[in-house]
């Protein structure tokens, strides 16, 4: 991939993560963000779909080399979500394009017509960062990393756009959330 | 000599703004001609009841939480847990694909780069679905703020659209270990997994 590639991707990331799903989000807006003409970004990539895709998979390498390089370093628990949330709150919009084009993070495109397969990307990504838990199965993994991931996600937009304040209480109670699920809240427990 | 009015139009509008917008997996990319189409009038008429394509995504929104409010009653008088809870509105919403899709796309549930129009409103209408699943599955006292709330239950909507998104798009295999499995990460989170001594 090429320098002209790398900045394709930087300015797709940079429209596409900073409003609503497909507004004011097309090629020829991102060739002339890039300074080139949009038949020498198809010239890059043969479709939207593989720029988006690409797009994401940046983002997506970003997260988990981010989360990866924590475990790495002995970062577990609350201190990981934590630093998680502020490595994802730095590229926000990294965060709000995962959030507007990858599917199983969210609300992204059709995985029948995408290249990439988003649940073995998930999947991949899972079974670096979840070393501490032992799972039966790819599925599980699956279904556990990538509700993780929304978690981050979905706390990043929500402080970002000013739903939430960025406090301890709000990170507090992502984080039980995360280890404990709604269970934690609940005044009747249910039996796990 | 003035046209006969159809009869239920708004409903007829929302339910086809489900099927058009839900069934168009590109999120804002849906056309009101097909919508009017759908639901057997004029574009105008569309724009006439709902003013803006914003306007008919809110409204609808309004109309899927209210549909939402009633399957819920009906699921927790059946159930004794909040997990049986997930399971059954689970069931639901595989079975209408398009509305679950429609959820994922537009539902307020879902934060997005920028705080909508209505967002105010659906948090308000989001308390008479948080004060019935809380009349029978109570959140501890010190839980109990609106904020609080809200984030616990927006959380189980979410966690319950994705799961219904996931199987409906056949992206994990369908079998009832999967969606217990889907249930109980979204209620038990991380302890739902054993975890390496």
């Amino acid at each position: 991939m090429d320098a002209l590639c790398e900045r394709l991707i930087s300015q797709t990331i940079a429209l596409g993560g900073s409003n609503e799903a497909n507004r004011d989000f097309s090629t020829k807006e991102i060739a002339k963000k890039t300074g080139v003409s949009e038949p020498t970004l198809f010239s890059r990539f043969p479709n939207k779909s593989s720029l988006i895709e690409a797009s994401i998979a940046r983002c997506a390498n970003h997260f988990t080399a981010f989360g990866s390089d924590l475990i790495e370093r002995g970062i577990y628990g609350r201190e990981w979500l934590g630093k998680m949330i502020d490595h994802q709150i730095e590229k926000k919009e990294e965060s709000i394009f995962l959030l507007n084009y990858a599917h199983s993070f969210d609300n992204g495109a059709d995985p029948d017509h995408e290249g990439v397969s988003f649940r073995g990307v998930v999947t991949a990504a899972g079974k670096k960062l979840l070393r501490r838990y032992e799972f039966k199965n790819d599925e599980e993994i699956f279904v556990c990393f990538s509700g993780i991931s929304r978690m981050i996600l979905y706390t990043v937009a929500y402080i970002v756009n000013g739903v939430w304040p960025d406090t301890e209480d709000v990170r507090d109670a992502v984080y039980t959330l995360s280890m404990g699920g709604l269970n934690s809240f609940l005044e009747k427990k249910v039996v796990s | 000599m003035s046209r006969r009015p159809i009869e239920n139009i708004d409903e007829k509008v929302l339910l086809a703004t489900i099927e058009v917008a839900g069934g168009t997996m590109e999120v804002n990319r849906f056309s009101t001609k097909d919508i009017a189409a759908k639901a057997g009038c004029s574009e105008f008429v569309v724009y006439s009841h709902f003013k803006t394509k914003e306007k008919l995504i809110d409204a609808t929104n309004a109309y899927s939480l209210k549909v939402f409010i009633d399957l819920s009653k009906e699921a927790i008088a059946k159930s004794t847990s909040l997990l049986d809870v997930f399971l059954q509105m689970l069931d639901q919403a595989v079975n209408y694909p398009t509305a679950t899709d429609f959820c994922a796309n537009y539902a307020r549930i879902f934060p997005r780069a920028k705080i909508p129009s209505d967002y105010e409103s659906y948090r308000n209408r989001m308390r008479v679905l948080t004060d019935l699943y809380s009349l029978s599955f109570p959140f501890l006292k010190e839980d109990r703020n609106e904020r609080m709330q809200y984030l616990l239950m927006s959380h189980f909507l979410r966690e319950l659209v994705i799961s219904a998104k996931t199987i409906a798009h056949h992206e994990i295999v369908d079998t009832p270990e999967v969606r217990l499995l889907m249930a109980r990460s979204a209620i038990l989170g991380l302890s739902a997994y054993s975890r390496i001594a």
